[in-house]
């Protein structure tokens, strides 16, 4: 999973953790406002109604104190006075109590003391019929008085049960607000529960893929450690770990191996490294390893010997990438080592061979040559004495006879000077051989160079070198463009003058000769052609072409060795390119060879080379 | 035909293959080369001549030496180191004459103090100009004096 800003998946984490913690507070406060909010309206709600009961009661005292009084003053009865003497001495706290109780309703204060007012006044009336009726027996309280009390009775009654009207309708509007709290509530409640399970939901699938993501990629993490460890031990290459501020050297089961070691029997340090190198090898190694900790070499490669348990020595080549700090400074160079020393040895053998081929070229062209100065030299002293044979001879010619000097004269003149021929022309040939086998040992140490050419001045060149016998054969010869390339002119200048030299030398005699020559150029290389009218190349020749010593077969009047392609074929071999051709007998062949593009030399010229000298 | 030349030196040829060595003295001979040529046919040879322990004193001032590369004990190029190290033989000429014609050796004798290199030509007429120009080169020659 991808995340900007430098964020992982900790914070991620920490971030849905604290969403989750503010939502659950935030939750819990809510519900504990719409808790309270309830709660108060039922504290409310529970107020209205003590406050309706203590009305009520209190109505009830007013009615028995009345009841009482009337009892009183119909019967006379002073057992009516105790309920009410009872009755009127706790009304008056009863409704302080209720006031107590009604103390935040402001207007509920000013009510109760009209009702107070009242009631006084009520006790008052009541008091006085009760003195009437104590002090001058029954009938002292007239009906009108009676009156006057029921009257005043009612009109209490009446603001009382008018309070208690208005609290039950100000109740039933709680009780509608209540009803819609507790709606709210259970909504609120619903609605968490669903954003908290929708949150933890969406947090778990988050963290459960996050999982899951983290597994792939521990897995592919392990996969590519499976790998690695199947591609090392597969390979046997050792692995390394130089730690320059620790100065520790952790070396793997197969670096210690390749030394002979089993894991547990070799503790290295960096010294113990150096000093199981090869003592040859130590100065140089620790030069390759400088350059490039001071960085004055991309790449690390080193090859040194390190001594084996077993006593010899193995060629070990050693690569490496280096850690630095922000100082330049390195930490640490991890790499591997690899046996080379198979490679090294198959180096050697092929140096051997390299050098037993040089030594087999120089005693075939030297060693070889001296026996055939005494050939030819003697021969030719031979000749010389039998010219002075003959000389000493002629005078006594007479004395021989007719027949004998006749005979005399064919060996002399015929059958010795043809004897001497042939063995000339045989130390002749020897001679050229090995002045070819030679030539093309050479190749192999001529040193190319790589300069910018005109191949068109090369091309021009070797055509003014065999002028004559273009002009002579009347050879029409027609070129194209050619390129300007980074090559070495005269091995460009050898091959195009072979090239050119066998499309004159092998023409159709019976008709005008026609060289066309070209070049094109493709992404990686310049081809060039030469085409001729000539005799062609007949299929079955096609290998021998290139081979040394070996000609076509239809050209065997025209003098030649069999090298000029041989010698060709090596050159561009040499110069990592190519040589190959199309012919039909009678009509003509083509010759193309390529030759690789190459950049200019530029002035980092003298850096390359010193690079190439110091490896 | 080349006169002889009126302070004569004497030529030291070194030559192990017998053919050459008498190839070399009758072209000298037949262009006109009369001085004294001693012979030596091995590498060993040539050492004991030049710096054996009973040899007499040789006027080395009036020698030159003509020395084949591929001798089969001791190579021209050790007789040759040998010739331009010791004091008394350094001033020699040396001629080398062999059939040698690689690069590298020509370089290694020059680089020795060799005087002249040449290559014995296989083909019988350059060989024997070849020869021809050695002695027309021995006749103008003058050989360093040591004995100032």
């Amino acid at each position: 999973m991808w995340l900007p800003w430098g964020i992982n998946v900790k914070h991620l984490y920490l971030a849905f953790f604290s969403i989750v913690s503010i939502a659950l507070c935030s939750f819990t406060m809510i519900i504990y406002n719409q808790y309270r909010t309830v709660e108060e309206l039922n504290a409310y709600t529970i107020r209205q109604y003590e406050a309706i009961r203590q009305t009520r009661l209190i109505l009830l005292d007013l009615v028995d104190m009345e009841t009482g009084v009337r009892g009183y003053v119909i019967s006379a009865d002073p057992k009516f006075l105790e309920t009410y003497a009872k009755v009127s001495g706790q009304v008056r706290a009863e409704l302080f109590g209720l006031r107590n109780a009604t103390y935040n309703d402001g207007a509920f204060f000013a009510e109760t003391n009209i009702w107070l007012d009242r009631i006084e006044d009520l006790q008052k009336l009541l008091n006085t019929q009760v003195a009437a009726v104590q002090a001058h027996g029954r009938g002292a309280v007239s009906v009108a008085d009676l009156e006057v009390q029921r009257q005043r009775m009612d009109a209490l009654r009446e603001l009382m049960d008018k309070s208690v009207k208005a609290r039950l309708v100000d109740l039933e509007k709680h009780i509608k607000d209540v009803d819609s709290q507790k709606a709210n509530f259970i909504y609120i409640l619903i609605i968490g529960s669903i954003l908290g399970i929708g949150i933890v939901l969406a947090g778990t699938v988050t963290i459960i893929k996050l999982e899951s993501e983290n597994e792939t990629i521990e897995d592919e993490n392990r996969k590519a450690e499976a790998r690695f460890r199947m591609v090392m031990n597969g390979i046997n290459d050792g692995l390394y770990e130089l730690n320059f501020i620790t100065e520790t050297f952790f070396a793997s089961k197969e670096f210690k191996a390749m030394l002979g070691y089993e894991d547990h029997e070799l503790e290295l340090t960096p010294e113990g490294v150096i000093a199981m190198i090869h003592p040859d090898d130590v100065a140089q190694m620790l030069e390759i390893r400088r350059q490039y900790i001071m960085r004055q070499t991309p790449l690390y490669n080193n090859i040194f010997r390190m001594r084996h348990r077993d006593g010899t020595w193995r060629w070990v080549m050693s690569r490496g990438v280096g850690v630095w700090d922000k100082f330049g400074q390195i930490r640490t160079l991890i790499g591997t080592h690899t046996d080379i020393t198979e490679q090294k040895q198959r180096e050697e053998e092929f140096k051997q061979l390299h050098a037993d081929m040089e030594a087999f070229t120089y005693i075939t062209s030297h060693d070889m040559r001296s026996p055939l100065v005494n050939l030819k030299g003697f021969s030719h002293e031979l000749s010389l004495a039998v010219d002075e044979l003959n000389q000493i001879l002629e005078p006594a010619s007479d004395k021989l006879g007719e027949k004998t000097w006749a005979r005399l004269q064919t060996v002399l003149k015929l059958d010795i000077p043809e004897a001497l021929g042939f063995i000339g022309n045989a130390v002749d040939r020897m001679d050229t051989l090995t002045t070819a086998i030679l030539d093309l040992s050479r190749i192999g140490k001529y040193v190319y160079r790589e300069e910018l050419v005109s191949s068109r001045a090369i091309l021009d060149k070797c055509l003014g070198a065999q002028s004559y016998e273009i002009t002579a054969k009347a050879v029409e010869v027609v070129i194209g463009d050619m390129p300007d390339l980074v090559t070495d002119p005269l091995a460009l200048e050898q091959i195009f003058s072979n090239l050119l030299d066998n499309a004159v030398k092998y023409l159709q005699p019976d008709r005008p000769g026609h060289i066309e020559i070209s070049a094109q150029e493709t992404a990686r290389d310049y081809i060039f052609s030469v085409r001729d009218n000539g005799r062609g190349i007949e299929p079955e020749d096609s290998q021998k072409v290139f081979h040394i010593f070996r000609r076509a077969r239809n050209t065997g009047d025209v003098r030649g060795l069999g090298l000029g392609m041989a010698f060709v074929k090596a050159t561009l071999r040499k110069m990592s390119g190519a040589i190959w051709f199309e012919s039909n007998v009678g009509i003509g062949t083509t010759f193309h060879f390529s030759l690789p593009r190459k950049v200019p030399p530029a002035a980092s010229n003298d850096t390359a080379e010193t690079r190439a000298l110091a490896s | 035909m080349i006169s002889q030349f009126e302070d004569p030196f004497s030529i030291v040829l070194v030559e192990d293959d017998a053919g050459h060595a008498s190839l070399i003295k009758r072209n000298l001979k037949r262009v006109g080369v009369q001085n004294p040529i001693e012979h030596l046919s091995s590498g060993a040879a040539a050492l004991e001549y030049f710096f054996g322990a009973d040899q007499p004193d040789r006027p080395y001032d009036r020698m030159v030496a003509v020395l084949d590369l591929n001798l089969p004990d001791i190579d021209g190029f050790e007789i040759l180191r040998h010739l331009k190290a010791n004091e008394a033989t350094r001033r020699m000429p040396v001629v080398i004459l062999t059939t040698t014609d690689a690069p590298r050796d020509i370089d290694r004798c020059y680089a020795l103090g060799c005087n002249v290199f040449m290559t014995k030509p296989v083909g019988y007429d350059e060989f024997s100009e070849a020869i021809r120009k050695l002695g027309l080169m021995m006749t103008v020659v003058r050989v360093p004096h040591i004995h100032d």
